[in-house]
């Protein structure tokens, strides 16, 4: 049994992954293909890569294709993630934001956190959410349910631990101010539940980026952070177009903290406070 | 439902006991293979998936794998392997005799999550 | 050995890599590697090291792990999760062991592939105290010495390995 990848192989895994998620593995990366597929290649009762990639192609197995996205991305999930963007979110954008559904200018208030994973950064922005409203008068708000944030995620998995809200002292241990954790959490035997009115501030919802997003809506805001690393330039333009379409004007978009526009973009304008860029559409 | 770690290092049975206490799950422990079988027999049939490692004193991994397999009673359960032995050969063994499914030490926290559930799903 | 120096170093990229791995993926923490140096003896560094015996058919040796106390609580309080004060003694021995036994078992994968032949491990073996000193096989092999730091913490790593 061969469980070494020729080029080949790499080529026809490489397409089939692209095809599904958008994710671009470089040629130096074969070693990431072996070592995280081997595994499913096994499972799966195939001899070799080439055979795994006939019975994933052949679409007969739904979960087989699922299973090679989930071996294959990697998401560090953090709270909070970089500290600025989360900041800025509270001294500059949820003070418009809460200020436009106080007085009617907006109905309702969208965010989006894509690739949400197990749901730590749509949980961050609900938290942040909540105390901005408590500190300014604007809870009643929250609570009409007007304010909502959209996790969405590839990984079914994934979805279905967001969902959970649940999260060990290891998940907790990564990001989580003490204060906070007191706060929105009750945790018996090392395990952190969310409460119940953070929670429902949040939907998860399965979605490939790759796809239309016809169907997602606008939104006031959109986290796109440590996503679009993964893609080729062609891939990332596309996306970025796709999103700036789900924008509302004057709403606002974040990247990865390593992230950026290479040029000016004719849909965005680059804006800057504390440490962190972020960007609003035109 | 209680998943069963089996496993000699009581670090990685406290890690595993974690996620687990995340799905919401019972959790036992055995620090070697025999123990282990102690268990599922003590426990039968509220264990529903049992994560295994591979080197352990008394019975290993392989050997408690086959075991289990050829249990009257317990052949059902779906078994994963928490392992080191990253030798291509013996992956292909452990699924041969039987293992569903296959985690590699190290191991990031969402990955033990994500692959417990898909081995606990229908 | 005629390829000594090249096999070596084969050994001590795979090993470097694992830890970073290793500590990366369930520590949550980032490594750096700062060299390496040839002994010709063991040096018992550390308040706490964990040995580990690697044998196969192209060889035999042994990879040694230390830690000073305070930086083996704190990384086994992030495989944990908890505060480092909170880490028993039990915790760091078995910690700081299934560390090494994961580097280990790692960077084997690499040696196996490189002699085409398969390695097992023995089970680690935990010492306690600095200047310890090991009667090791295989005898009068020398040893590298692998410097590694975490935070400015440093942390030691050293292998003896004899091909056949």
């Amino acid at each position: 049994m061969s469980l070494t990848v020729n080029t080949q192989e790499f080529n026809l895994l490489r397409d089939l992954i692209r095809n599904e998620c958008g994710i671009e593995i470089q040629d130096n990366k074969m070693y990431l293909i072996e070592g995280r597929l081997a595994q499913l290649v096994v499972e799966s009762g195939s001899q070799s890569f080439l055979e795994f990639y006939e019975k994933a192609s052949r679409n007969t197995d739904a979960k087989l294709k699922e299973k090679i996205v989930d071996a294959i991305t990697t998401n560090e999930t953090l709270w909070f993630r970089d500290q600025s963007p989360f900041s800025t979110l509270t001294e500059v954008i949820y003070p418009q934001l809460f200020q436009a559904l106080a007085s009617g200018k907006e109905q309702e208030i969208r965010i989006w956190s894509a690739a949400s994973s197990t749901g730590q950064e749509a949980y961050s922005m609900a938290m942040l959410a909540d105390q901005f409203a408590a500190k300014n008068g604007y809870s009643h708000l929250l609570k009409s349910g007007k304010f909502k944030i959209v996790g969405t995620d590839i990984s079914s998995s994934a979805l279905m631990l967001a969902r959970l809200g649940r999260y060990d002292s290891l998940a907790m241990s990564r990001g989580m101010p003490p204060e906070l954790q007191d706060k929105y959490f009750t945790t018996q035997n090392n395990i952190s539940t969310l409460k119940e009115d953070i929670k429902s501030m949040v939907t998860f919802q399965k979605f490939n980026i790759m796809d239309s997003f016809s169907t997602l809506g606008k939104f006031h805001v959109v986290f796109l952070r440590n996503v679009a690393i993964y893609f080729s330039d062609d891939v990332k333009r596309e996306l970025l177009q796709k999103v700036a379409n789900v924008i509302h004007p004057s709403g606002y978009l974040f990247l990865g903290a390593s992230e950026f526009f290479r040029d000016s973009h004719e849909n965005f304008e680059t804006c800057r406070h504390d440490r962190c860029s972020f960007y609003q559409r035109r | 439902m209680i998943i069963l770690s089996v496993d000699d290092s009581a670090v990685i049975r406290k890690v595993i006991r974690n996620a687990v206490g995340v799905l919401g799950h019972d959790f036992l422990e055995a620090e070697n293979g025999q123990v282990a079988l102690q268990l599922l027999e003590k426990h039968h049939p509220e264990i529903k998936l049992v994560l295994l490692d591979w080197n352990m004193p008394v019975m290993d991994g392989i050997a408690t794998l086959k075991a289990i397999k050829s249990h009257p009673q317990f052949s059902a359960i779906p078994v994963m392997m928490v392992t080191t032995e990253a030798e291509k050969g013996n992956i292909a063994m452990a699924i041969q005799a039987g293992a569903s499914n296959y985690l590699m030490k190290p191991f990031a926290h969402e990955d033990l999550l994500m692959r417990i559930m898909q081995t606990l799903e229908p | 050995m005629s390829n000594a120096t090249s096999i070596d170093s084969v050994l001590v990229n795979a090993i470097s890599r694992a830890t970073m791995d290793v500590l990366k993926t369930m520590a949550n923490t980032d490594v750096q590697f700062n060299g390496v140096a040839a002994k010709p003896d063991y040096e018992g560094t550390g308040d706490i090291s964990a040995i580990i015996g690697i044998t196969g058919e192209s060889g035999e040796g042994m990879i040694a792990l230390s830690f000073s106390t305070n930086l083996a609580s704190l990384i086994v309080s992030r495989l944990l999760g908890q505060s480092p004060e909170t880490i028993t003694g039990d915790d760091r021995c078995d910690g700081i062991g299934e560390l090494v036994n994961m580097i280990s078992g790692n960077a084997k994968v690499s040696l196996s592939q490189n002699s085409g032949t398969p390695y097992k491990l023995s089970l680690p073996t935990i010492i306690l105290g600095a200047g310890h000193s090991v009667a090791s096989r295989p005898k009068n092999n020398p040893y590298l010495l692998m410097t590694f730091e975490v935070e400015g913490m440093p942390f030691h790593l050293q292998l003896s390995f004899k091909y056949r």
